[in-house]
């Protein structure tokens, strides 16, 4: 096996772990959703397929191959089957550049966990994760349903009103490690501040962090900021007249882009996969340590969802424009500031 | 990559770009346009990627992609489809539009054949072999940014404030409108 | 440039089974789809006109105030990552360039264009 044979042989067997363990992740945190949502209600959740229900995801998805796919009257057909797509295909491509281990050896291929390593890796997941908007809105206008279209355009505003704040977060960060690409960002905050912290940006931007969680939330339409499903007024929002594989996909994507926020804040903030006062950790401590971290993300995600009662729409946008942009440009300028003096 | 791989993706990228605008163009359905037209944006940003130019290849996808598209299927939502869909094809301002199309298929002739400096490009081209990894690089464009470029680039400030005020004052008035 | 081989096997990895799973939900899934049951949902009640035409404003105001921002944002890319390099100068350029712009941001604001009715 020559040289580049076996590098292109060992990126397949990258991409097809990472991509396997995103939708494994993806199909876990279905689960992992209605049991926290079950024990925080004193419910005992899902318990039937498999132990502690752990083939519930399984079984879910059998089940949505075989339901029956409506499409409604109306229906733009095939923006209706390309939107579910659209919404997913980004959230899974944003992955790729993620940081998930150190550097290790496979075929004598030395090599990270992660599919690639960009130069601009903090730019491609803006821009591809962006691109997740189309779904949600192209969902809501196919189907020909007023609460859809609404659900849509909602979800799709909102979306795009914390991505500056998103942005912003990301490129405090940038101006700190001076760099896009996610694995020196990681590599800045190996090491220690101040002493005893670990040296990880959150102890240097916890304003950036703050503003940079919150805006994930609403990025993702998760609670508080679930408009795209806000039952009482839209109905299902985007999904309304989704059915079968075809809504499982919007949620599944919903899910990857879950995680995918998770990773980055993780890599932005909490050091990626360095471990703590361990600075040559073996690439499967790191890969662990990462997961542990993500992990807090992805609970965080639901713990809130049932903690905190839904916004108006309004107090949204408000929040987005007047308090999150402002306040995420001062962060950036004094972050500037601090920087040169 | 081999340098045949990317006379490939080459090909391909080109050949899909100019497939999705004639598309783009002559779909009666507006929202199936901006699709191709979505399509269009992301391969022309693969022939960036080809140049060598990431940054730019990142920023037509954020940029153009991600928010004008956006703001384009806005403004198509809004329209009454089937009452679009029936309309003539070509509107009476064709003559000008074929006459802004021919002129620059002009322009593209003129550069292709010109010689490098004839445009007034300067001989940066020329003089330096540019360095295809570097060229391109945030690093780069930031240095040429905040460094040569440093007017033009306070310039850009205001042509966006322009367009910031000129968002407003038109939402305004229709908004307190009857 | 290879690096961007991964993300094209990532893009064929996940479009081919993210499409793998509508066309067999297509496929396998059952049909008997009736008149009622194809109507678009509207709470059980015959569907009314659809709201196109009828959008407010703000839709478009908010999506071109994010055009604009965006644009500006591209511009801090390259001034985050040569920062270090640029110093003191580079603020200034920066400050100057955000000024303007905050300028227009306080008047959008002044002008109720960043209310949401």
């Amino acid at each position: 096996m020559s040289d580049a044979q076996a590098q292109l042989l060992v990126m397949f067997i990258k991409a097809a772990a990472i991509y396997g363990g995103l939708l494994g992740c993806a199909a876990l945190m279905t689960l992992a959703e209605r049991k926290f949502s079950a024990w925080m209600q004193y419910r005992i959740g899902p318990n039937r397929v498999g132990p502690w229900g752990l083939l519930q995801p399984l079984a879910d998805g059998v089940k949505f191959i075989f339901k029956e796919e409506v499409t409604p009257d109306g229906a733009s057909p095939w923006i209706f089957r390309l939107a579910p797509l659209m919404a997913a295909v980004p959230a899974m491509l944003t992955v790729a550049v993620v940081p998930i281990g150190g550097e290790f050896q496979l075929f004598g291929v030395t090599t990270q966990l992660s599919i690639t390593n960009l130069d601009i890796g903090a730019l491609y997941v803006l821009a591809i994760g962006g691109l997740g908007v189309y779904g949600v809105i192209l969902g809501g206008w196919a189907s020909n349903s007023k609460y859809s279209l609404l659900g849509g355009l909602r979800a799709s505003a909102q979306m795009i009103s914390y991505e500056l704040a998103l942005i912003l977060g990301i490129l405090s960060i940038v101006a700190i490690s001076g760099s896009l690409d996610l694995l020196q960002i990681v590599e800045g905050q190996k090491g220690t501040f101040l002493g005893f912290l670990p040296d990880w940006n959150l102890f240097k931007q916890p304003l950036a962090f703050v503003l940079f969680v919150v805006a994930t939330f609403a990025e993702t339409n998760r609670h508080p900021f679930d408009f795209a499903e806000c039952e009482p007024e839209l109905v299902g929002g985007f999904h309304t007249e989704y059915s079968s594989m075809k809504f499982a996909l919007f949620f599944l994507g919903e899910y990857c882009a879950m995680i995918v926020m998770a990773c980055l804040t993780v890599t932005l903030f909490l050091g990626g996969h360095a471990v703590p006062y361990w600075a040559d950790a073996p690439w499967w401590i790191e890969a662990g340590a990462f997961s542990a971290k993500a992990g807090f993300f992805l609970f965080l995600f639901i713990w809130v969802r049932w903690t905190l009662p839904r916004f108006r729409f309004d107090q949204l946008m408000h929040l987005g424009w007047k308090v999150f942009l402002p306040l995420s440009l001062f962060n950036l300028f004094v972050t500037g500031a601090v920087i040169s003096l | 990559m081999p340098p045949q791989a990317v006379q490939a993706a080459f090909v391909y990228l080109a050949a899909v770009s100019v497939a999705s605008a004639l598309f783009a163009v002559t779909r009666r359905n507006p929202v199936h346009s901006m699709l191709w037209v979505l399509a269009l944006f992301l391969h022309v940003a693969g022939i960036f990627l080809l140049l060598g130019a990431e940054f730019l290849a990142a920023v037509q996808v954020l940029v153009y992609a991600g928010a004008i598209l956006i703001f384009y299927l806005f403004v198509v939502m809004l329209l009454d489809l089937p009452d679009e869909e029936a309309r003539p094809r070509f509107g009476k301002h064709w003559p000008f539009a074929a006459a802004v199309g021919l002129s620059f298929a002009a322009l593209a002739w003129f550069a292709w054949v010109a010689p490098t400096n004839a445009l007034g490009a300067g001989g940066a081209t020329d003089s330096q072999a540019p360095d295809d990894a570097a060229l391109g690089s945030v690093a780069a464009i930031g240095a040429e940014l905040f460094g040569r470029f440093a007017l033009p680039f306070e310039i850009a400030s205001l042509v966006l404030l322009a367009a910031i005020i000129g968002a407003v004052v038109l939402a305004r008035r229709r908004a307190t409108a009857p | 440039m290879s690096e961007y081989v991964g993300i094209a096997v990532m893009f064929v990895l996940a479009g081919g089974v993210a499409g793998a799973m509508v066309v067999l939900g297509s496929t396998l899934g059952k049909k008997n789809s009736t008149a009622v049951k194809l109507e678009p949902f509207e709470c059980g009640n015959e569907p009314l006109s659809l709201p196109m035409g009828r959008l407010t404003i703000k839709f478009y105001l908010t999506a071109i105030l994010f055009i604009l921002f965006d644009v500006e944002l591209v511009f801090l890319y390259p001034w985050a990552v040569v920062y270090r390099d640029l110093g003191l100068l580079g603020l200034t350029e920066m400050a100057v360039f955000l000024g303007v712009l905050i300028v227009g941001f306080l008047y959008a604001w002044d002008n109720g264009a960043l209310d949401w009715q």
